[in-house]
C-alpha cells in the first residue's frame, strides 16, 4: 500500500513585500520545505544581497571623499 | 506644521521641484562651475555617487537589483545620463544659469522630432506650434551668444540634443526601469534609478582615470591633463563638498520628486509647470546673485523674449497633451 504524503501546512505563502521584510531570512530557508517558496526566499535573499554590497561600497566611496576633501582642507590651511 | 489636502500634495510637490529645486540647481551648477571652479569631472562623478547612496538607502532592497546590475541597458543609459550631464555642466559654466536653461529647451525639439521619426509617436498641430516657439526662443538665445563662446556653445547644445534622443531611445528598451515604471512604486523607480547612477559612476571614474593616465604618459601632458584629473582634484574640498550637497540635497530629491509628482498628477501636468523653469531660474539667480557673485549683464532683452517664447511654447505643447490625454480617456470610457 503506498502512503502519499502531503506536506501541507497551516500558514499561507508570504509575499514578496512579506520577505524582503524578513530580518533572518536564513532560518526561514532553512526550514522552508515547499519548493515554489524556497526559490522565491532564495530569489530575496540574493537581491538583498546586490543592495546590500552596493550600499556598502557606496557609503565606502562616499567615505573615502569626504576623506580626501578633509585632507585637501587642512593641506590649504597650512 | 502644515496641513495639506491628499489631492493637492502632488501639486504643491511639483510647484516645489520646478521652483526650488529645478531652478535652484541651474544656478547652483553655474555658481560652481563659474565661481567656485570646480573640476566638473570630479564634481559629476561626485554629485552621482552620493546620489545614488541617498536613493538606494532611501528605496531600501528590494526586487530588480540583480536585473538592473546585469542589464547592458543599464551601463548604456546611465553612461548617456552622466555624459548628458557633464555637457550641462559645461553649458552652466560657459553662460548664465538662464540662458543655459533656455539653449538646453533644444533637447525638447529633438526629443518630440526624433520620437516622432523613429519611434511613431504622433504629433498635432497644437504641438508643432508650440515647438516651433520654443525653437524660435532657443534660435533667439543661441543667435546672441557671444562670438568667442559661440562654437563651444553650439557643439554643447547640439550634443546635449543628440544626448537626450540617444536616452530617450534606451529609455524605450531599458527593462529594469520599464518594468519599474510599469510597478508605479516610487522606491523601485528609486532603488533603479539608484544602481543606475552607481555603476556609470564607477564606469565614469574608471574611464577618467584611464584616460588621465595615459595623458600624463604622453608628450605635452600638460596640455592634456588640464582637460583630465589629478589626485588634486580628489583633494579639492570645494569640489567634493559642492558635489555632495548637489547630490544630496538637490539631484537625489529632484529624481524621488520627479517620480513621485508623476504618479501623483501625471506626466503632463508636471510638463506643463516645468515651463516655469525659465522664471523660477531666472528669479534665483537674480536674488542669489550677490551671494554667488554670477553677473546678469548677459540677460538681456532678447533673453527675457526667449524665456518667454519658451515658456509659452512649453504651456501650448503641455495643454495640448493634456487635451490629448482626456480625448483617450473619454474614448477609453466609452468603450
Amino acid at each position: 500500500m503506498v502512503i502519499l504524503m502531503i506536506e501541507k501546512r497551516k500558514n499561507p505563502a508570504m509575499t514578496d513585500s512579506e520577505m524582503y521584510e524578513l530580518s533572518s531570512i536564513k532560518e526561514f530557508i532553512e526550514k522552508e520545505r515547499r519548493h515554489d517558496q524556497l526559490d522565491r526566499l532564495m530569489e530575496v535573499k540574493s537581491q538583498k544581497k546586490v543592495w546590500f554590497n552596493i550600499v556598502l561600497a557606496s557609503f565606502l566611496l562616499n567615505l573615502i571623499l569626504l576623506v580626501f576633501a578633509i585632507i585637501g582642507y587642512l593641506k590649504d590651511v597650512q | 506644521m502644515f496641513n495639506i489636502p491628499e489631492k493637492y500634495v502632488g501639486w504643491v510637490q511639483g510647484i516645489f521641484t520646478v521652483l526650488v529645486l529645478w531652478g535652484g540647481s541651474n544656478v547652483y551648477m553655474s555658481y560652481v562651475t563659474q565661481t567656485l571652479e570646480v573640476n566638473k569631472l570630479v564634481f559629476a562623478f561626485v554629485t552621482f555617487i552620493t546620489c545614488s547612496f541617498c536613493l538606494l538607502v532611501y528605496a531600501k532592497d528590494g526586487k530588480l537589483s540583480k536585473e538592473t546590475f546585469r542589464s547592458i541597458d543599464t551601463w548604456v543609459y546611465g553612461t548617456i545620463m552622466i555624459v548628458g550631464y557633464f555637457v550641462a555642466l559645461n553649458l552652466f559654466g560657459l553662460m548664465s544659469a538662464t540662458e543655459a536653461t533656455i539653449l538646453r529647451k533644444i533637447s525638447v525639439v529633438f526629443g518630440v522630432l526624433v520620437g516622432y521619426v523613429f519611434l511613431m509617436r504622433k504629433i498635432n498641430k497644437t504641438q508643432v506650434l508650440g515647438l516651433a516657439v520654443i525653437a524660435s526662443g532657443v534660435f533667439l538665445v543661441a543667435y546672441n551668444v557671444e562670438a568667442e563662446k559661440a562654437f563651444q556653445a553650439y557643439v554643447l547644445i547640439f550634443l546635449a540634443g543628440l544626448l537626450q534622443t540617444l536616452r530617450m531611445f534606451v529609455a524605450e528598451y531599458h527593462r529594469p526601469h520599464k518594468k519599474a515604471t510599469e510597478d508605479k512604486d516610487i522606491k523601485s523607480r528609486c532603488r533603479v534609478i539608484g544602481y543606475v547612477m552607481f555603476v556609470v559612476s564607477l564606469l565614469f571614474l574608471f574611464i577618467i582615470t584611464v584616460l588621465s593616465l595615459l595623458a600624463s604618459s604622453a608628450p605635452n601632458s600638460e596640455d592634456l591633463t588640464k582637460y583630465l584629473i589629478t589626485l588634486d582634484d580628489f583633494m579639492n574640498y570645494k569640489t567634493i563638498l559642492s558635489g555632495i550637497v548637489m547630490g544630496v540635497f538637490m539631484y537625489a530629491p529632484l529624481r524621488y520628486f520627479e517620480f513621485s509628482v508623476t504618479e501623483k498628477i501625471k506626466t503632463e501636468n508636471f510638463l506643463a509647470l516645468g515651463a516655469l523653469t525659465f522664471v523660477a531660474t531666472l528669479f534665483w539667480e537674480w536674488s542669489t546673485a550677490s551671494l554667488t557673485g554670477l553677473t546678469l549683464q548677459s540677460v538681456t532683452t532678447p533673453v527675457i523674449i526667449a524665456g518667454i517664447l519658451i515658456t509659452l511654447g512649453s504651456l501650448i505643447m503641455s495643454i495640448s497633451k493634456m487635451r490629448n490625454v482626456n480625448k483617450e480617456t473619454k474614448v477609453r470610457k466609452l468603450h
